[in-house]
């Protein structure tokens, strides 16, 4: 089986170890993803406010470019998740907005036909592989590691086959099988406040307060992640937040395929491990005995 | 979010606003609101904002367009979709202030509106998410003191190898061009 993988802007640069861990656990698992050629930024949610089309049709040339291949989508980031989503939902339900859809496509002599699907590599590793095949594969197992999974707002909302979009389970699940501890976690959907840390900083830094602080309450020694805009704000204001709040949290913030990865025995550097800015070195060593 | 209610006289509502804002894919039944004030208990944001959802809804339906455009309620939307799994007369609020911001860029000068504008304007020069230079041309219309703040940050990241010092393009340029371009021509006719 192989994907046509979107990895999206970040994990091409504040999400490295997001591409690098997602790289190395589906090769371990012995799937394929095929970087979808010449892919451009899906917008995200910012496009829609400059021009409602464009919105649309900026993610559809990365579905028609993945269609050309002849293969299902995988996507990382929750962020391209849901744009590339919206923009094949929008086409599929709205022949009005259909029509303007192709006929923009048209001046880059493009066809998008709605044929491929679209799926979230948490969905691909927890549904398709599924989790009896994951557990045969853990060498190293978390011994018990607290761990709260967050999973952001765009990975389960507003719809799509997989995951409540509320109270989603996949990564807890995954979690467990791999040996970690898996704590009750309120806060799993709640929105990390996305690009509002630059434009409303006093209002996004409030909402990561209690994203952290639920997690520390729980006793959670790790945050595991699924979107690299999540982790960005959770891991690099964290600072930010002690200081305005004079809390003192100092918690991990890893994405599930770095722990994922890490449970299949997969080498740090390959998982990209020095790359979280709160260092996750401690936890490595105290739970799966490895200098990274 | 406190406050008197304002008094709208009848000559300043434009009846055409509610339509024209749902003229846009996802936004059509607004008229199906209850008033219930599920949006605003689900929002991360209603504390901060002028005009809860709820609340702007409303003025959406009763034309008041020029507060409306002046809100700030859609720039704090970050599309966490909260409140359109929950509404129960099944609006698409997200869709809604989608349509908002793309209506209200032109004259509301939000930090946010500045920031999707510059957003925008990279995603034409690279077709792809550029950070630094989105961040340059966000403090250069806003404030420059910004770039003064994320510099410790910006190490960082650059030390972690996390940070592109130059911009990542997509080959077919063109192909970014002209679909702007053409979405320009026929979003005129919207």
């Amino acid at each position: 089986m192989t994907y046509a993988y979107y990895p999206g802007c970040s994990l091409h640069a504040t999400a490295r170890e997001y591409d690098e861990s997602t790289r190395a656990v589906f090769e371990n698992l012995g799937i394929g993803l095929r970087e979808i050629e010449d892919w451009n930024c899906c917008g995200a949610t910012a496009l829609p406010s400059t021009s409602y089309l464009f919105s649309l049709v900026v993610p559809t040339r990365n579905l028609a470019l993945a269609e050309e291949q002849g293969q299902d989508v995988a996507v990382a980031c929750n962020s391209c998740f849901v744009t590339l989503r919206r923009a094949k939902s929008v086409y599929e339900d709205n022949p009005v907005w259909r029509a303007k859809i192709k006929e923009a496509m048209g001046v880059i002599g493009k066809d998008f036909e709605a044929r491929i699907q679209i799926k979230h590599i948490l969905d691909i590793v927890v549904n398709d592989v599924g989790l009896e095949t994951i557990a045969a594969t853990v060498r190293n197992p978390l011994h018990g590691l607290k761990v709260v999974p967050y999973y952001g707002c765009q990975i389960a909302r507003p719809k799509n086959e997989f995951a409540h979009p509320e109270l989603p389970t996949e990564m807890d699940r995954l979690l467990d099988v791999l040996g970690a501890e898996v704590l009750r976690y309120d806060h799993k959907t709640k929105c990390c406040g996305g690009a509002l840390m630059t434009t409303k900083p006093e209002a996004a830094l409030e909402l990561e307060r209690d994203l952290l602080g639920e997690a520390a309450e729980r006793g959670a020694e790790a945050i595991a992640v699924s979107c690299p805009l999540c982790q960005f704000n959770l891991d690099a204001y964290q600072d930010k937040v002690n200081k305005r709040f004079q809390t003192n949290y100092n918690i991990p913030v890893i994405y599930f395929t770095q722990l994922l990865g890490v449970a299949q025995g997969i080498s740090p550097k390959k998982l990209g491990l020095k790359r979280n800015l709160v260092s996750i070195k401690g936890l490595m060593q105290k739970y799966v005995g490895e200098v990274i | 979010m406190t406050g008197e209610l304002p008094v709208i006289q009848e000559a300043s509502l434009d009846p055409d606003f509610k339509r024209l804002v749902e003229s846009f894919s996802g936004a059509q039944n607004i008229n199906a609101c209850i008033q219930c004030g599920t949006c605003s208990g689900s929002c991360s944001f209603s504390e901060s904002m002028k005009h809860t959802p709820r609340r702007l809804l409303e003025m959406v339906r009763a034309g008041m367009r020029e507060e409306v455009l002046n809100s700030d309620t859609y720039w704090y939307c970050t599309s966490c979709y909260y409140c359109t799994v929950r509404c129960p007369r099944g609006i698409n609020l997200t869709e809604v202030m989608y349509a908002l911001k793309h209506v209200a860029i032109a004259v509301n000068k939000d930090k946010n509106a500045v920031f999707y504008d510059c957003f925008n304007s990279v995603l034409q020069s690279y077709g792809r998410l550029y950070e630094n230079g989105l961040l340059l041309k966000l403090a250069l219309k806003t404030d420059p003191l910004m770039l003064v703040a994320y510099g410790p940050l910006g190490v960082k990241m650059f030390l972690k190898g996390k940070l592109n010092i130059l911009p990542s393009r997509v080959r077919a340029l063109s192909d970014i061009r002209q679909l702007y371009d053409k979405v320009g021509e026929m979003e005129e006719k919207i």
